[in-house]
């Protein structure tokens, strides 16, 4: 596995939360920003690089979901 | 020298300075300083004539002129001087203002008096900045009203030459030591040049300038740091700089003596902005004020010296030191003696030394901003823009003093929705286009029915061995007709396809292959690579495919499904898959389709690899309208005249190239009439270029998108000149948005982050869930739920609804079209053992000669010259720097940043093939001058194409020169020509031209050699 592409650069005083879609796509998005429709908050809260980590954990199969299910229809 | 009127004298630096420029480019009205002075009541013109008379005999410095010897020059006083007062009328003060001095022979002070009303006139004062400044208007109107008072004035204490002889004697004893010391540590790494986002690229003919003057709400702070950093703030709004400098002028009249010395005593002072992200206005403004006292108590120090502390440029196409001035003037009070008022106010001479000047002029009834700008880069409804911003900030900053000052807002946060259509797949109808010819390649020729049977037979064999939906396939295949099929191929199996170009490192190949876990690799035997892993192999040239059925195999591919993995480079060091879906891909071809509007009849010469998205577009859109396309083999693609040749050979009509190719036609002898449209890609297009390709009518469409949003994002036919080059319409179900920090919309004109919405957007990056979680973000602007945006680190801005390309976020850079992270060659330098770090950087030699070059921190007995050989075993060439040098250390910034601009220069010297000696009389004495005024010592070889300025030679030294050439060689040469062409052998050739009394260089060519200097701004006031 290649080296992060974030490091403590990352940290620019915002706090994030760690956001999820429908197709079960992990990204990240301000924690006092309104979140955009589709999303919903998975959890996580805090610096960027604390969220791309835990999205680096937790996000094993990056297909959409659709991708997953058309694949098994 | 001196004779009974007149006395020499050293000039002051500043007077050195401003002598230089007038030899650049002479007759500049831009050091021109005017004064109208308004004249209310009755006018007694003889008073007037005398006053004024009384007043120049009172300054030696208004008795001036310049003589040089050897390319020193020295001031010139005359005992006394008669001033004329020329009757003019109001339309002929600009004239009097703009009319050039000759600094030789003076007089370079001129008066004109015209009456514009009854009982008011306007006296016009022009003189040369060499001998006035600003500051001395308020003496000499003070003085002028007096001496019409008739009032007898008390002898100056000092004469402007006692100024200039101090100046040098403080020099020479080292009084500025304390001050340089300070600037030194105060401008440790901070870059000389701001990239402003101007309307049109610099030209050569600098200080062609205008004024705009609008009125300004009065700010409650009003002190100079305040006015300062809101200035400050809106260029970090408006070119996303964090560091960067503005010059400021002050009076330098710091002893009392000076006080009421009239002559060019302002020194320009250059202060440093710091906007780290986060930064607030209130923390600005507090560290701007700091900033200012410290400058003004280093104040004395001349601005040449200051320059001599900056790195030097890395770049000849940049102006150093600042571009922006900042002024704060309250506006002159008028005096009023024996019944007649005396208003004074600066005009305008129609020249800018600077890119931007502000001057806020605070007022008892209103105050005045007056925006000076270079007119050769702006357009006034820009300078309007700059100036509603600076307005607006000024309010917010009063209102909201603790707000990041990237998130300041610029406007009202209303956030525009866009509706995102789904998208489909694309799908290829071949078999309707028969026989036509459909693609060919140096070997073959398929026509559209052959094409279409052989994908289909492709593709059954690819489903038989487990190819389908999210399958990603290698292709390690020579560019040709095998590319073509291949593709159509894995679409049909409904699978996605991974370019291999096999000219690249296998290591790098095999990471690529490894990394996307290709189970099928298809070659053939032109191309054979050996990858390690256990995976399918189908060899084209070997493979049964006359068994398989002609028939295509049943549609499975999804929007959703991977159609394309494309790796580009990595900052990490190692490459990243992008995955592009079929969607995607949809979306980009359909909309190609509609904006190209081939025709059956054209001919596509395909001249790019297949590792580069942008070729899908050359390689199947044709076959979407039963165009033909012929692929050019891989080595004609790279040389000039025999990819012209083969354009011609083949007939073609459409070709696709990045501007790096583009120019390597145009160079090789221009494109091919019969090209009707020229497509282009990958990288910026410029002005110059596209007024190439446009020649004969033919018409260029020019494309822009990261690889991440599917090829192109934007796409559209170029304007033809002058219109500027901006970026085309959105591509099909793309949505484009200009973003601040806070992921707001910023105004039309301000600098902001590209974000990119829509059909186009991929899935991610393979195997990196961190980073594609931070580049593509929730879609806040669309009405698709869950819709993701991406992140391109392109910066932007917004004019007149289309988008102009400013630059990268970060390190990553184009060269060639190839888009290269910086970071990624340090990375593979570092795993060299004997390497213990390495800094990568772009030079600039020009809009088309850009290079790499690497820094290495070397190891005990590392040789540097195996670097690159090392290097190639692992990249590709065109990540390969083109010089390895070695440092003693890393420089950094105070924050521990890599300082890239305290990087040594590069040394090209060694490069360079063969020393030519001089080859004949001048050139040998030419060589005998460049030993002498670079001081060269014999054992330095000099050849006679080496550069000038590569041997430590600058402007001055180019002067001495230039005066030796005139007096040892009887020619006159232009300053501009050793900035043209900086060889022996380039100034031979102008010296041969000279005497041959050849006038074909016109001076506008002079003006184009100057371009690359921009020698003007280089010694800005």
């Amino acid at each position: 596995m290649a080296g992060k592409a974030w490091d403590m650069s990352d940290v620019d005083g915002r706090r994030y939360r760690v956001v999820v879609n429908d197709e079960e796509q992990y990204s990240i998005w301000a924690a006092d920003q309104e979140l955009p429709a589709g999303w919903h908050v998975e959890g996580t809260e805090g610096d960027r690089p604390v969220c791309l980590d835990h999205i680096e954990r937790v996000w094993t199969d990056m297909r959409p979901r659709s991708v997953r299910e058309y694949l098994s229809a | 020298m001196n004779t009974d009127d007149t006395f020499v004298f050293p000039t002051s630096s500043g007077q050195r300075r401003l002598w230089l420029l007038d030899q650049l480019i002479p007759g500049s009205p831009a050091y021109h300083v005017g004064w109208r002075i308004t004249l209310t009541g009755t006018l007694d013109r003889g008073r007037l004539e005398h006053a004024l008379t009384t007043a120049v005999n009172r300054h030696e410095a208004l008795r001036t002129t310049f003589t040089a010897t050897d390319g020193v020059p020295s001031q010139v006083v005359t005992t006394r001087a008669d001033v004329r007062l020329t009757d003019l009328v109001e339309s002929e003060v600009d004239t009097l203002v703009r009319h050039r001095f000759d600094l030789a022979t003076g007089p370079l002070l001129r008066a004109g008096l015209a009456a514009t009303g009854p009982d008011e006139h306007v006296l016009v004062l022009v003189v040369h900045h060499a001998v006035v400044d600003e500051w001395s208007c308020a003496i000499l109107v003070d003085e002028l009203a007096r001496a019409y008072a008739g009032e007898d004035l008390p002898e100056p204490a000092i004469q402007y030459p006692d100024y200039a002889v101090w100046q040098r004697e403080q020099a020479d004893a080292n009084a500025f030591a304390d001050a340089a010391r300070y600037w030194q540590a105060e401008l440790a790494g901070i870059p000389t040049v701001l990239p402003l986002p101007t309307d049109r690229p610099r030209s050569a003919a600098a200080g062609h300038g205008a004024d705009l003057v609008r009125d300004l709400e009065p700010v409650p702070d009003a002190s100079f740091g305040t006015l300062l950093a809101v200035y400050q703030a809106m260029l970090h709004r408006l070119t996303g700089q964090e560091e960067f400098l503005i010059a400021t002028p002050v009076a330098g009249r710091t002893r009392p003596e000076t006080e009421h010395l009239v002559g060019f005593l302002a020194n320009t002072l250059a202060l440093p902005a710091r906007i780290p992200p986060g930064t607030t206005f209130a923390e600005l403004a507090k560290h701007t004020s700091d900033a200012v006292h410290g400058a003004l108590a280093n104040q004395d120090m001349p601005f040449e010296e200051l320059v001599d502390l900056l790195p030097a440029e890395r770049s000849r196409a940049h102006a150093p030191v600042a571009q922006v001035m900042f002024a704060v003037e309250p506006a002159p009070e008028p005096i009023t003696v024996d019944g007649l008022t005396i208003a004074p106010r600066l005009l305008p001479t129609g020249g800018s030394k600077f890119d931007l000047c502000l001057t806020v002029e605070p007022g008892p009834d209103r105050w005045l901003a007056r925006w000076n700008y270079d007119t050769d880069l702006f357009d006034q409804s820009t300078v309007e823009g700059f100036a509603d911003l600076y307005a607006v900030l000024c309010a917010a900053v009063t209102a909201d003093p603790d707000r990041p000052i990237a998130e300041l807002p610029l406007r009202d946060g209303t956030r525009t929705v866009v509706d995102t259509p789904a998208a489909g797949t694309v799908t290829f109808d071949l078999a309707r286009f028969g026989d036509a010819p459909a693609v060919a390649d140096a070997h073959r020729l398929l026509t559209y029915r052959e094409l279409d049977e052989n994908a289909n037979r492709l593709a059954h064999l690819l489903r038989a061995n487990g190819v389908g939906p999210d399958v990603p396939v290698a292709l390690c295949l020579e560019r040709g007709v095998p590319v073509v099929t291949a593709i159509l191929a894995v679409w049909r199996a409904g699978g996605g396809y991974l370019p291999l170009d096999p000219a690249w490192p296998a290591d790098r190949l095999a990471t690529m292959v490894t990394d996307a876990g290709c189970p099928v690799l298809v070659t053939h035997d032109a191309a054979a690579v050996a990858l390690p892993g256990e995976r399918t192999v189908i060899n084209l040239d070997t493979a049964d495919l006359a068994a398989q059925p002609a028939t295509p195999p049943g549609p499975t591919a999804a929007p959703g499904t991977v159609s394309y993995l494309l790796y580009t480079s990595g900052s990490t060091g190692t490459p990243k898959g992008v995955t592009v879906t079929h969607g995607g891909v949809q979306n980009l071809l359909s909309a190609m389709d509609e904006l190209l509007d081939l025709r059956p009849d054209d001919r596509v010469a395909s001249i790019t690899t297949p590792s580069f998205d942008v070729s899908t577009v050359e390689l199947l859109v044709p076959l979407l309208r039963g165009a033909r396309v012929t692929v050019v083999p891989a080595g004609e693609v790279s040389d000039g005249l025999r990819l012209r040749q083969r354009l011609i050979d083949t007939g073609a009509t459409v070709v696709q190239g990045t501007p790096s190719a583009w120019r390597m036609l145009v160079t090789a002898g221009g494109v091919p009439a019969a090209v009707r449209l020229r497509i282009s890609g990958g990288e910026a297009m410029t002005r110059e270029l596209a007024d190439a390709l446009q020649s004969g009518g033919a018409r260029l469409v020019d494309g822009y998108g990261p690889t991440e949003t599917t090829v192109y994002s934007t796409a559209g036919t170029v304007p033809a000149s002058p219109a500027p080059v901006r970026l085309g319409d959105p591509v099909g179900a793309t949505t484009l948005h200009v973003l601040d920090p806070a992921l707001r919309p910023v105004p039309d004109g301000v600098l902001g982050e590209l974000y990119i919405g829509g059909a186009g957007v991929a899935r991610g990056y393979l195997n990196r869930p961190g980073l594609t979680a931070a580049k593509f973000l929730p879609d806040p602007f669309s009405t698709t739920p869950g819709a993701r945006l991406y992140a391109t680190g392109d910066l932007v801005r917004m004019r007149s609804g289309r988008l102009e390309f400013l630059g990268r976020a970060d390190h990553q850079v184009k060269v060639r079209g190839f888009r290269i992270e910086l970071g990624e060659i340090e990375s593979v330098l570092r795993e060299h053992n004997l390497v213990r770090d390495a800094v990568v950087t772009v030079w600039r030699g020009s809009e088309t000669d850009v290079r790499l070059v690497a820094y290495v921190l070397p190891g005990p007995r590392l040789d540097p010259n195996e670097l690159r050989p090392w290097l190639s075993a692992r990249l590709p060439d065109y990540l390969v720097p083109n010089l390895v040098m070695t440092l003693d250390a890393v420089p950094r910034t105070p924050t521990g940043k890599v300082d890239r601009t305290a990087l040594p220069d590069p040394v090209w010297a060694p490069t360079r093939t063969r020393v030519v000696a001089p080859r004949d009389d001048v050139e040998r004495r030419l060589a005998l001058l460049w030993r002498d005024v670079l001081h060269l010592g014999p054992a330095v070889d000099l050849s006679v194409h080496d550069d000038f300025f590569a041997l430590g030679g600058h402007s001055l030294t180019a002067t001495q020169l230039l005066a030796r050439v005139r007096t040892q060689l009887s020619v006159n040469l232009p300053l501009a020509s050793v900035f043209g062409t900086p060889t022996i052998a380039g100034l031979g050739a102008s010296i041969a031209r000279a005497q041959a009394g050849d006038r074909s260089r016109t001076l506008l060519d002079r003006l184009d050699d100057l371009s690359d200097a921009e020698i003007g701004k280089l010694l800005a006031t």
